[in-house]
């Protein structure tokens, strides 16, 4: 028994095993914690983030050149798909124009300054993905600077994609939707029916196999059929009333028949990023 | 004229090519798309691959690229992961294991792919242990393997087909 606690190597191999765990957890816990990381923390990630935009610049632009080539040859159908939605498009943004219109009026006649559905948007580009596959998270390259702060909300194209996990001055990363468990306060979001309340619930994970988000704590699904639409709810946290999460498409009851999950289809593919958009809510969170 | 040959070149060279790994491992992942589907699922490991490379041609004459290893570990991990300890511990273990083992390795390009295999199958390995110990990554062992090991060590292990070249030309050029 000498001879094993003697072994200097032992020793050596079990300190350096403690240092790692305890770093590994004290690293973890204070990240949830903190609001920003730590001021040499930050200056580093910073510094890296300058560099990683110019190791950036010319992959990106590759990368470009072959979307233009593969959009080239789809511009013709696409084309003809969209003409058809055009004059649709037309009539809905004037409404949309006149409906905000009146809105603000009321407002005012009400003394109301903000509510949940004011937001605006914070537009950064992504310089870099984590390696790390249990880690999706994204490096954009918009800091505290720009106003963006940690849990906001992120979009791409139409759709949800994740939120801000981390915050420093240049830069910051975004946790995705689609990683398994990284989020840990979930989105509150609800379907928008035609009549009636709307059912409210929280995107609990991601199914993996059908590329569905699960919706879960759903007070009763009776109503909610596929192809309903799936927005943000504004309850808790920093995210805004209206944002476009995607769409039901199917609806699935648990053992006993009691507690129900809505699959939802998500707007945006959650893999295909170069622009996003960090939701900035204008009330204060409550 | 620069000496590109004399030793402080050779420390800041091979700092910088490390660094450009360092930045291609993430932007290229951001950038290929088909690198990141649910059922494809690749870590691209360059850092690890130029490290691997750099220390089976280097001269034991002293331990600079172990500080190196450690500096650019605690970086990549403030960087992508916000988790210290992942490539902190990864990158100086393997330039420790490599150095190691480096003298029972021919100079030869089926040897040196070989000790990256392996290296990156237990780097990968040692990820995901701690991603299940930490609740944060949840998916199964099978699935780990199929989805995340097999395409991790095809792609990185093209990727290495097409560095090798270059990159042992470049070194043995410069510095030996």
């Amino acid at each position: 028994m000498r001879n094993f606690f003697s072994n200097k190597k032992l020793i050596i191999f079990m300190v350096v095993i403690i240092v790692i765990i305890s770093t590994i957890t004290a690293s973890l816990t204070f990240s949830k914690r903190r609001s920003q990381p730590a001021f040499i923390h930050q200056a580093g990630n910073d510094g890296l983030g300058i560099i990683g935009n110019v190791v950036a610049l010319p992959i990106n632009g590759v990368r470009n050149i072959g979307d233009n080539f593969s959009n080239l040859f789809d511009t013709y159908q696409e084309n003809r798909r969209l003409k058809a939605h055009l004059d649709d498009l037309a009539q809905t943004k004037a409404q949309i124009s006149a409906l905000k219109k009146e809105n603000q009026d009321l407002k005012r006649q009400v003394k109301l300054n903000k509510t949940l559905t004011d937001y605006h948007q914070i537009t950064a580009s992504v310089i870099s993905r984590s390696p790390n596959n249990w880690q999706n998270y994204l490096i954009i390259n918009k800091g505290a600077l720009s106003g963006v702060k940690k849990d906001m909300p992120v979009m791409s194209g139409s759709g949800l994609v994740g939120r801000v996990v981390e915050v420093n001055q240049t830069n910051s990363k975004v946790g995705l939707i689609s990683t398994d468990k990284s989020l840990s306060n979930k989105f509150a979001v609800e379907v928008t029916k035609n009549s009636g309340n709307d059912t409210s619930g929280i995107i609990d994970r991601y199914d993996k196999d059908d590329n569905l988000l699960v919706m879960t704590n759903v007070a009763s699904a009776d109503k909610v059929k596929t192809g309903q639409k799936v927005i943000t709810s504004g309850l808790g946290g920093l995210t805004p009333r209206g944002l476009y999460v995607g769409k039901v498409v199917k609806i699935k009851k648990d053992d006993y028949g009691l507690v129900s999950s809505i699959y939802v289809k998500p707007a945006t593919d959650l893999n295909n990023f170069t622009i996003v958009t960090v939701i900035s809510r204008d009330v204060e969170h409550g | 004229m620069v000496d590109l040959k004399s030793k402080t070149a050779k420390y800041i060279g091979q700092f910088i090519i490390l660094l450009l790994g360092f930045f291609l491992d993430g932007s290229l992942k951001s950038t290929f798309t088909n690198l990141n589907k649910p059922s494809f699922q690749v870590s691209l490991q360059i850092l690890l691959l130029l490290l691997v490379i750099m220390v089976l041609h280097d001269q034991k004459e002293d331990n600079h690229l172990f500080w190196y290893s450690l500096i650019l570990g605690v970086l990549y991990d403030s960087y992508y992961s916000r988790i210290f300890g992942l490539y902190s511990t990864i990158l100086p273990l393997t330039v420790i294991v490599v150095q190691t083992v480096q003298s029972y390795i021919p100079e030869s390009f089926v040897f040196e792919w070989s000790m990256y295999f392996i290296v990156l199958t237990i780097s990968m390995l040692y990820l995901y242990i701690i991603g299940v110990f930490l609740n944060l990554a949840l998916v199964d062992m099978t699935r780990f393997i199929t989805d995340w090991l097999g395409p991790t060590l095809l792609v990185n292990s093209i990727i290495f087909l097409v560095l090798y070249f270059p990159m042992t030309k470049l070194i043995n050029w410069l510095w030996q």
